[in-house]
């Protein structure tokens, strides 16, 4: 021992400083149990205590985690090869068990991140460090959903009375909700909610750390100028979702700097085209919008140039469809604008739909859910006022808006859709075009339906071949394309800001992934 | 005495119910905590399947009769935000927000009768006139432009105060103290002058004029032909009459600190109800509102029980009513 330490000393080898990395954002994790929610926000914040078998780099691209590697055994049968020597927080080993468990316990009723494993029909022990995964039908997406089976340990949940999900039926707090025991890279040491959550590094982890800290501190700052003012004032190293209009002071600072890019999310606008009398309008006895001409009017009487100047500040993507060309499995060769900008074009198609004089209708807007979004609705009205189609706006907070999208109680609406957790483009073609039913198509509140497409996504749903895969997609996008079933605006910006000397590690699903963080 | 208490609790416990149902029927224009929860990719079937397990497909009148049932019992439910017991979550937001409203209080009494009562003595002086001035702009500067100067001033500029949160705090059986610690005492700086400003100005204004209402009264003049010391006309008699109003007031405005520091809060992330409520509005956290709004009506009711009662003590001609 003393020998030890006397190599050490005399080889100048020093014990690493103590790096603790302060951030904020503007959410509180919702809950400690991986299992209770399925907000992104917290979905992100969890990886750093809880792993699943696989997991995303900063590149959004699979990589293994609590699996060493996997193979297929039948087109529906998956083999994993579990990792040795993998250690919970407590000590605990890691093994098929607690993968098996897992699997039993994101089923339980109170569970809300089953939602994101509805293709996966068993998970099997095969020994100790083999499991089986089992889909319902050949699905080539089993990596990207296994992302979202956390593995919690068995011994730990039944000593803890823990073995199910923390239910909102059950009126009892769960041992889960406020304490954890994962094999991540931090281990929980402190959580305040709504004041700050205090991680440290798990010196047992299995992986070798990309990252050189030592503390975690997360605090949430509702405020924007608030959170802006903390990291100018030197009190956080790091914050996420700044306000675009921050940007140019954090860089002027000369101490610290933002980093931006597009995240994943597109931005774009919906229309009802299923109802036989508009709402909100002042057309009778007819929906102007299930005239394929009065939609691309539409389209090409907004220019998302413009909204990136002088909206955006110069920083968003303009998008030729509604999915991101970042995400798996997207025809990146489709994404230039389907129609030019002109105006004149969208009279003349008025006109030819019989609305020389254009007409009137409500426009639903979030004003607290993506990007400037308030704003963009303000600039598309003045650009339809243009062409004639005087817009009603309807603008209110998320919480509100989500009630109207769910209920179809939309005439032209903003959605977006960043296809995420998968990071896929199956998401979101599922999800906003598919013809709305009890099963599918929940975010089509225009009710836009199309058998050919209809019959498109089972196939894109069960294709094994990559390829094949992604010319099925894009078959999809050119129907949208084509149909004008929605208009594309950009892809928004994701901006967070930093002390000069720490690397963020940005990834475009605007996740923090702090394992890959360093601090200098 | 007996019987104006009992006529007041009774009056009490209908504003109770009554702001408990009125909340209730607010929750169908907050929107819907479902999306929140289960993300946005979730299919009908799979939103209603959640709706259903948390109750909110039933009518109204149910949900409230239900509500009642439970809460009379001292059974609030589940946040839906975080998953714990709203009582508990209530409670421990509790000290944060008396800690900073009782600073704001102090400061906003202990400055703003003092102020008020120079302003009315020496109401021609210039320093009265320059008050008159500045308590315009507290008045009508809204909160949180305030709280964004103060922290843009010490802690961008002169880094000494933190911009947000409550600093270390020390926990006495259960209450969480911000108090005993010198960076709890900095975090309270700036959130109790920016709650503070308003009242302040309020009181120094009301005290002023209530002040040059009495000063000009009969009694006072008689006070002066008796040759009474001008301190003791001022504050044994002039003062204690002005004092009616301003204790409703006061009483009043301490409610109001406590139940609207939601700017104040928001802006310096200052872990209280404030904080709470907003981010349950935000969320569509349903318990934790109606649970909120039950309290505070609770808490307002209270002030207003003894407030009356110290009129009792103030004025004598209540009593003789």
């Amino acid at each position: 021992m003393t020998l030890a330490m006397a190599l050490f000393v005399s080889l100048g080898i020093v014990v690493a400083e103590a790096k603790t990395f302060t951030w904020a954002s503007s959410l509180d994790v919702l809950s400690m149990d991986p299992y209770s929610t399925n907000n992104s926000f917290t979905n992100a914040f969890m990886n750093n205590i809880y792993e699943g078998l696989v997991r995303f780099d900063e590149k959004v691209r699979i990589e293994p985690a609590l699996a060493e590697s996997w193979q297929s055994v039948s087109p529906t049968v998956w083999r994993f090869k579990l990792r040795h020597s993998v250690k919970f927080h407590n000590g605990e080993p890691f093994t098929a068990d607690d993968v098996v468990f897992s699997w039993q316990r994101i089923q339980t009723p109170g569970s809300i991140a089953k939602l994101n494993l509805g293709d996966v029909k068993d998970v099997r022990k095969v020994d100790a460090y083999t499991v089986d995964v089992e889909t319902k039908a050949p699905f080539p997406l089993l990596l990207n959903e296994l992302l979202n089976l956390t593995i919690m340990s068995k011994a730990w949940c039944e000593a803890n009375g823990a073995t199910e999900a923390s239910d909102l039926q059950q009126k009892k707090e769960n041992h889960a909700n406020r304490n954890t025991n994962g094999t991540g890279p931090f281990v929980l040491k402190s959580r305040e909610i709504d004041v700050k959550t205090v991680l440290t590094a798990n010196p047992t982890w299995w992986d070798k750390p990309k990252h050189n800290l030592t503390e975690v501190i997360y605090t949430p700052i509702k405020s924007d100028a608030t959170r802006t003012s903390s990291l100018l004032s030197g009190a956080l190293d790091a914050t996420t979702s700044v306000p675009l209009q921050d940007v140019q002071r954090i860089n002027s600072s000369g101490n610290f700097s933002v980093v931006q890019g597009p995240e994943l999310r597109t931005i774009f606008f919906g229309m009802d085209q299923y109802r036989d009398e508009l709402l909100y309008s002042d057309v009778k006895g007819k929906n102007p919008f299930k005239d394929v001409r009065v939609r691309k009017a539409l389209y090409q009487a907004i220019d998302v140039e413009a909204i990136k100047r002088s909206v955006m500040r110069g920083v968003s993507w303009p998008a030729g469809m509604i999915l991101s060309p970042a995400l798996n499995g997207a025809p990146t060769g489709l994404n230039n604008r389907a129609y030019p900008f002109d105006p004149e074009a969208a009279k003349k198609l008025l006109a030819e739909a019989g609305y020389p004089n254009g007409f009137t209708v409500g426009m639903q807007c979030p004003n607290d859910r993506y990007v400037y979004d308030e704003q963009i609705c303000l600039a598309v009205i003045s650009m339809l006022g243009r062409v004639g189609i005087k817009i009603t706006p309807q603008f209110e907070p998320a919480a509100k808006w989500n009630v109207r999208l769910n209920q179809q109680d939309v005439s032209l609406y903003m959605i977006g859709h960043a296809g995420l957790p998968m990071a896929d483009s199956y998401a979101i073609l599922f999800d906003t075009v598919g013809t709305r039913t009890q099963s599918a198509g929940g975010l089509n509140a225009g009710r836009y339906s199309n058998p050919a497409f209809d019959a498109l996504l089972p196939k894109i749903g069960s294709e094994l071949d990559p390829e094949k895969r992604r010319a099925l997609i894009a078959e999809a996008v050119t129907i949208t394309r084509n149909d004008v079933v929605y208009i594309p605006l950009h892809q928004q910006p994701i901006t967070w800001a930093a002390k000069k000397g720490v690397d963020l590690k940005q990834a475009p699903d605007n996740y923090l992934r702090t394992w890959l963080v360093t601090v200098n | 005495m007996l019987r104006f208490l009992s006529t007041r609790l009774w009056n009490g416990a209908l504003v109770m119910i009554g702001v408990s149902f009125v909340s209730f029927l607010l929750f169908n224009y907050v929107g819907d905590p479902v999306n929140n929860l289960v993300g946005e990719s979730a299919t009908v079937e799979q939103r209603e399947a959640v709706r259903q397990s948390l109750g909110l497909d039933q009518p109204l009148v149910v949900r409230f009769v239900r509500y009642l049932g439970l809460a009379v019992r001292g059974d609030f439910g589940i946040s839906y935000r975080n998953l714990e017991p709203v009582g508990r979550v209530l409670l421990s937001r509790v000290p944060a927000t008396l800690e900073l409203s009782l600073c704001a209080a102090l400061l906003a009494l202990c400055l703003g009768i003092p102020m008020g009562v120079y302003a009315g003595i020496r109401r021609n002086a210039w320093p009265a006139q320059v008050l008159q001035v500045v308590s315009l702009i507290g008045i009508s500067v809204p909160s949180f432009v305030t709280g964004i100067l103060l922290i843009l001033t010490f802690s961008v500029e002169l880094n000494w105060l933190p911009a947000y949160g409550r600093g270390t705090t020390v926990s006495l059986g259960g209450w969480t103290t911000g108090f005993l610690t010198a960076s709890g005492l900095k975090s309270l700086v700036m959130p109790s002058i920016t709650l503070a400003l308003f009242q302040m100005t309020l009181f120094m204004r009301l005290v002023r004029s209530e002040m040059l209402e009495v000063l000009r009264t009969d009694y006072i003049k008689f006070a002066r032909a008796r040759g009474i010391a001008e301190r003791s006309i001022y504050f044994r008699h002039a003062l204690r009459n002005t004092l009616i109003p301003v204790i409703t007031v006061a009483g009043l405005q301490l409610g109001a600190l406590i139940a609207f520091s939601i700017i104040t809060e928001t802006v310096f992330q200052w872990p209280g109800l404030g904080l709470l409520i907003i981010q349950a509005i935000t969320f569509g956290d349903m318990p934790v509102m109606a649970a909120y709004l039950i309290l505070i009506a609770l808490l307002f009711v209270t002030i207003n029980t003894v407030v009356d009662m110290l009129y009792f003590q103030v004025d004598p001609r209540v009593r003789l009513k």
